[in-house]
C-alpha cells in the first residue's frame, strides 16, 4: 500500500485527521478536504490515487462530490463513508460509481483492505 | 385517499420524531467514530513504543483530551435526546417556553448546519415565559418553522428565535436574514411543498388556539406564532 495517495473527505475533522494520522503511519500518502469544495479544488491540484468521502456534509454532499469526480475522473476509485444506520446510501452511492462503502465506525483493517481491492480493480 | 387532518398531523408527528431520533443518532455515531480513531491511534502509537520507538507523550495526551471532549459532546446529545423523549409524555401543563426554545434549536442545528445555516436565540424580554401548551407540539411547530425556512430557495446564513410576552398572548418569532427571493419559484418564491409545510403549521397552531403569520421582506422572512394566554 505504500505510495499510494488518499483523499480523506469528511466535515469531522477530529475524526478525519486521526484516521489520516493511523494511515500515514501505515505508509500510505494521505490528504484530507474538511468539506466537498475543498477536496475537488485539492482534486484539481493532485489527482489522488483514491477517495475516501463522507456522505452527508454541509454545502456539498457526499454524493454531489462523487458526481464531479465521475464526470472529471472517472477511473478514481470512491469509497464512501456513511454514519447513517441503513445501506441506502451506500447502495445509492455505489449506482452513481462508487467502488464500495464502509458504515461509521470503521475499522482502519476493513478500510485498508477495501482500498486494496479497489485500487486491483483498477 | 384523501387524508384528514387527523391523520395529516401523525403522520407528520411521526415523521419529526424519526427526524430527530435521526439526526442526534446520526451525531453520536460521528462521535463512536472519532472517539474509534483516536483510541485507534493511541494503540498504534503505543504498539509503535512497544517496538523501541520514542512514545510521543504529548500526542498521547493530546488524544486523551479529545476522547474525552467527545464524550463531554455525547453526553450532552443523549440529555438533549433524553429531554425531547421526555416531552412527549408530558401532559399539556405550564412549562418554560425559553427552555422550549433552546432545546429545539440545539435538535435543528444540524439539520440547519448541513445546509450551510446558523441558528440563534435571541434573549426574550422575560426570564421565565409560562405557556399552558404541550410542549412537544411546541417543539414540533417550532422545528417545523425552522424547516420552512430553511426550505424556502432564497439564500440565508442564519436564523433567529426569540419569544415575547406580551399583554394579550406569547409570541414566538422566527427569522432569517435572507435580502432576496428566487424568482424561479412562482410569484412570492414559495414552493408547493412549503405551502404544504406552512398548512400543516395553521393546523398545528388552531389546535392550540394560536395562529400563524409569515411575511416575506427585503431584509428577510418572518414566521410569527401567537400563543394564547389560556389554553382554548
Amino acid at each position: 500500500m505504500s505510495n499510494l495517495r488518499v483523499l480523506l473527505v469528511d466535515d469531522e475533522e477530529e475524526f478525519v485527521t486521526t484516521l489520516s494520522e493511523r494511515l500515514s503511519l501505515r505508509g500510505i500518502e494521505t490528504e484530507v478536504a474538511y468539506n466537498g469544495e475543498n477536496a475537488l479544488a485539492k482534486m484539481n491540484q493532485r489527482t489522488p490515487d483514491i477517495v475516501i468521502l463522507d456522505v452527508m456534509m454541509p454545502g456539498l454532499s457526499g454524493l454531489d462530490v462523487l458526481r464531479q469526480i465521475k464526470e472529471t475522473l472517472p477511473d478514481i476509485p470512491v469509497i464512501l463513508l456513511t454514519g447513517r444506520g441503513s445501506t441506502r446510501e451506500g447502495i445509492d452511492g455505489m449506482k452513481q460509481g462508487a467502488f464500495d462503502y464502509l458504515m461509521k465506525p470503521v475499522d482502519i483493517e476493513d478500510l485498508i483492505k477495501k482500498m486494496n481491492e479497489a485500487m486491483k480493480s483498477r | 385517499m384523501k387524508r384528514t387532518d387527523d391523520q395529516l398531523l401523525k403522520i407528520k408527528e411521526i415523521a419529526f420524531i424519526g427526524k430527530v431520533t435521526y439526526s442526534l443518532s446520526h451525531e453520536i455515531k460521528n462521535i463512536l467514530a472519532t472517539i474509534n480513531e483516536s483510541s485507534g491511534l493511541m494503540g498504534d502509537l503505543l504498539i509503535k513504543g512497544g517496538q523501541g520507538k520514542i512514545l510521543d507523550l504529548t500526542r498521547l495526551a493530546q488524544l486523551n483530551i479529545n476522547m474525552q471532549e467527545q464524550v463531554k459532546r455525547g453526553v450532552d446529545i443523549v440529555k438533549r435526546l433524553n429531554r425531547f423523549a421526555h416531552s412527549m409524555d408530558e401532559e399539556a401543563s405550564y412549562s418554560d417556553l425559553n427552555d422550549i426554545i433552546l432545546l429545539t434549536v440545539d435538535i435543528a442545528k444540524r439539520l440547519a448546519r448541513l445546509k450551510g445555516v446558523g441558528l440563534e436565540t435571541i434573549p426574550t424580554n422575560n426570564p421565565i415565559i409560562n405557556i399552558h401548551d404541550d410542549p412537544f407540539k411546541i417543539e414540533q411547530i417550532l422545528f417545523g418553522c425552522i424547516e420552512y425556512l430553511l426550505d424556502l430557495p432564497a439564500k440565508k446564513t442564519l436564523i433567529s428565535i426569540t419569544a415575547r410576552q406580551n399583554k394579550d398572548d406569547t409570541s414566538i418569532i422566527i427569522s432569517d436574514d435572507s435580502s432576496r427571493v428566487s424568482p424561479s419559484c412562482g410569484d412570492n418564491g414559495i414552493e408547493k411543498t412549503s405551502d404544504l409545510q406552512m398548512t400543516f403549521l395553521n393546523i398545528l397552531m388552531n389546535e392550540i388556539g394560536g395562529s400563524v403569520n409569515f411575511i416575506q421582506s427585503q431584509s428577510g422572512n418572518t414566521i410569527t406564532l401567537s400563543l394564547p394566554l389560556k389554553p382554548p
